[in-house]
């Protein structure tokens, strides 16, 4: 403790220029990795929040076939089912392609029972339900677009073609940054009346008991082995990673780019600690001459750079908190649920000590094993 | 005068160790910028090589995609009717115009049987071969129409199981035969497989086709053919070159990769200038008796400005090259991904042009150099002369 003036004011008063810039470059790291993990997570954090609950049944073939509607009661019927609710996907456009958001027509009541991490008020509730043109969409959704309760919104459709009016009655919250507050839900039966059809894209089935989601799941699908329209059920889990694993190798690519932020910014500090360590070597010898042992020394360069290393990782935890909600705007479209999770803080705290472990490592091995004399020569 | 090259590049092996840290820093942003780069392109490539600007594709009006298309019999009929004359024929005399149906099948992948992705089923005219000109049966042959045969894209028959020549495969509660393994050029069709449209929208329990392709006799007769269409005002129908329509496709995923990737870059490269010009700093600091040798040598302020900037863009331009030869490495890298357009999956390879994108990566790297350098050359080259002399 009775070095820590000599190790701040190494810092502080001597070249002030590049140690901040290697703070800079560290602290750019860990925003760099923070946001990757980010977005990493943003690809299967919906398989990570599933509940285990709720089963996924859609036609069997692929999602782009529907199944009939009257599916949804003989699932009802099974023993162990609590609630069943149809939905479809309706894509649409609303003002340009570019403002993409999830939009679903949903068996609103019995959706909401069993989604209750969309959370509305009652009055919203209320609302959105007994209006068939209603739709709720989420908190992001409706802050991205500066829209509120009671505002109209109209969708072009693709899938279902025309134009779609809607009035927004409720606005969901959600209580975990893993949980997808873009979509837009309104109701099945406004769509199926329009396009008198009673497809259904996917039923949502609730279990009552977790542990016999594996068993309801085959249930439901030998119920409708033998009928027109074959089904697969699965856990929201599976489903979910399903998507995830369709993405392909964009896992394997970002974590290519985040090996390369890191070595790119390990050889930035690890050059600036040597340079700096280097042209010391006199005074290194002044100390070891006053007295300082060889392991004195070698641990004064070494918590430096740790402390320039920590410096860069609380620069850049700060940074990372400053970017995410603007990013989290940016990326709506693509990654709904972008956020950093806790992890790629602990990640990021590692690698900062990892730098300044390297990168002080050398010079303080190498200061260590100065013999005074031959310091003290170069002055 | 300037002064001698030889100076800079022995000053550069002097301080290898820092040297060489700073190589380092920048190869590995020019390779990630360039890989980001060949990931785009070669995605939009799979894209661009799709279609051919002799083709014409008619959707319904104002759907997105080919998946949320739709065109009944009838509107198949007017379509084809307002082709002749303009639509190239085949051996037979019969017009190259292909009523084409999509879905998507879920279907084991071949890494992995327990695991399926979302795989791309075409229906098609048995023309279809002859309408997409650079489609090019690798093994096997063509499907006979009515017999319940496939013909697999080659893309498709590499990422999915049961896609080998002879294999049967079975979906739309039928069974289906692989009768041949086709090529495209490259295009996102290889990621597809192709079957008899009639005998498709049967199985699948349809009445109605997706799409109309349309070979045209002369890439110019597109507007001819756009405007025919237009006089057929109850057709409701969107017309486009085939090969504008499938670049579109790309659009969002390509962004996404652009928007990630240029984010990514030019965080990085705020480092790697830092990085250049801690080292910069350092080597004009060190070497501060030298230039003022130099200058009393007679060498001039603009001579010593000249001599640090060019040694800078130097270590630049190599660490330029290595990251580029870096990124050389995943050149022709197949990979996949699920085009959400076409909520199928998409087979691509990377793509290093070797023109455009070293180009860009070695202009990058001298930027980055530039940027880093500028300002300790200027400050070597403003240094006071009996000062810099002066022991320290």
């Amino acid at each position: 403790m009775k070095y820590l003036p000599l190790i701040l004011a190494n810092i502080v008063r001597r070249n002030r220029l590049r140690n901040s810039l290697t703070i800079l470059v560290v602290a750019l790291a860990i925003l760099l990795i923070s946001l990757l993990i980010g977005i990493q997570a943003a690809f299967t954090s919906a398989s990570e929040v599933s509940d285990a609950a709720r089963l996924v049944t859609r036609n069997k073939v692929s999602l782009v076939f529907p199944l009939p509607l009257s599916y949804g009661a003989k699932i009802s019927a099974l023993p162990g089912v609590q609630t069943v609710a149809g939905g479809n996907w309706f894509q649409g456009v609303y003002m340009r392609p570019e403002n993409f958001f999830a939009r679903f027509a949903v068996q609103a009541e019995r959706f909401l029972a069993m989604y209750p991490e969309y959370r509305m008020s009652a009055a919203e509730r209320d609302a959105f339900l007994r209006d068939r043109g209603a739709c709720a969409i989420g908190k992001s959704t409706a802050d991205r677009f500066g829209l509120k309760v009671g505002d109209q919104i109209q969708l072009k459709g693709d899938i279902y073609p025309g134009l779609w009016d809607f009035t927004i009655r409720a606005i969901y919250t959600v209580d975990q940054d893993a949980y997808d507050d873009t979509q837009m839900f309104f109701h099945w039966e406004y769509l199926s009346e329009r396009i008198a059809q009673d497809a259904v894209g996917f039923f949502m089935v609730q279990v009552r008991d977790p542990e016999q989601a594996g068993d309801i799941a085959k249930t439901i699908d030998a119920l409708f082995e033998n009928a027109t329209a074959q089904t697969r059920t699965e856990t929201e889990k599976a489903f979910s990673l399903s998507f995830a694993t369709m993405m392909g190798n964009v896992q394997l690519l970002l974590m290519v780019i985040g090996a390369a932020v890191f070595l790119a910014m390990s050889m930035v500090a690890i050059n600036t600690t040597m340079m700096s360590a280097q042209e010391r070597t006199s005074e290194l010898g002044i100390q070891r001459a006053l007295g300082f042992t060889a392991g004195t020394v070698g641990a004064l360069v070494l918590v430096e750079s740790e402390t320039i290393a920590l410096l860069g990782a609380a620069l850049g935890f700060a940074m990372t908190l400053g970017l995410e909600s603007g990013l989290k705007s940016a990326l709506a479209s693509f990654a709904p649920t972008f956020h950093v999770p806790l992890w790629a803080y602990a990640m990021g705290l590692l690698i900062a000590i990892g730098i300044g472990a390297v990168s002080g490592g050398v010079p303080a091995v190498r200061a260590a094993r100065l013999r005074p004399v031959d310091a003290l020569h170069a002055l | 005068m300037a002064i001698p090259i030889s100076y800079n590049l022995r000053n550069l092996s002097v301080r290898s160790a820092s040297t060489a840290m700073m190589i380092g820093g920048v190869a590995m942003v020019v390779a990630t910028f360039v890989m980001v780069l060949a990931l785009a392109d070669g995605f939009r490539r799979a894209y661009a090589r799709t279609g051919s600007d002799r083709n014409a594709i008619v959707l319904r009006f104002g759907s997105t995609s080919e998946l949320n298309s739709g065109l009944s019999r009838d509107q198949v009929r007017l379509v084809a009717a307002r082709a002749t004359g303009l639509a190239e024929l085949a051996g037979d005399g019969s017009p190259l115009v292909s009523p084409e149906m999509l879905v998507v099948i879920n279907h084991p992948r071949r890494d992995d049987p327990d695991q399926s992705s979302n795989l791309a089923v075409r229906g098609v005219s048995p023309l279809a071969n002859q309408v997409r000109a650079n489609l090019e049966i690798v093994e096997g042959r063509w499907l006979a129409p009515g017999k319940g045969e496939l013909v697999i894209g080659k893309a498709a028959a590499a990422r999915f199981a049961n896609t080998r020549l002879g294999d049967t495969i079975e979906f739309a509660k039928r069974t289906w035969t692989v009768a041949g393994i086709f090529a495209a050029g490259g295009g996102a069709f290889e990621s597809e497989i192709f079957g008899d449209a009639e005998e498709m929208l049967n199985a699948f329990g349809r009445t109605g086709f997706q799409t109309v392709t349309v070979r045209l006799q002369h890439r110019d007769d597109f507007e001819s053919f756009k405007s025919e269409i237009a006089k057929e005002t109850n057709l409701q129908v969107d017309v486009y070159r085939e090969q504008e329509y499938y670049v579109q496709q790309s659009r969002a995923l390509r962004n996404f990769i652009l928007v990630v990737g240029v984010v990514v870059c030019s965080i990085m490269s705020v480092g790697a200038i830092a990085g250049a010009l801690n080292t910069m700093n350092g080597a004009v600091l060190s070497r501060r008796r030298e230039i003022g040798t130099l200058r009393a040598l007679g060498f001039s302020r603009v001579a010593v400005l000249v001599s640090f900037l060019f040694e800078v863009l130097v270590l630049a331009a190599v660490g330029g090259v290595i990251g580029c030869t870096l990124a050389l490495s995943v050149d022709g890298l197949q990979t996949g991904t699920m085009n959400w357009e076409s909520f199928s999956d998409v087979s691509f390879s990377f793509h290093v042009d070797w023109v455009r994108h070293f180009g860009a990566g070695i202009a990058f790297a001298l930027v980055m150099g530039a940027l880093g350098g500028f300002f300790p050359a200027l400050r070597a080259a403003s240094a006071n002369i009996s000062r810099s002399l002066r022991q320290y």
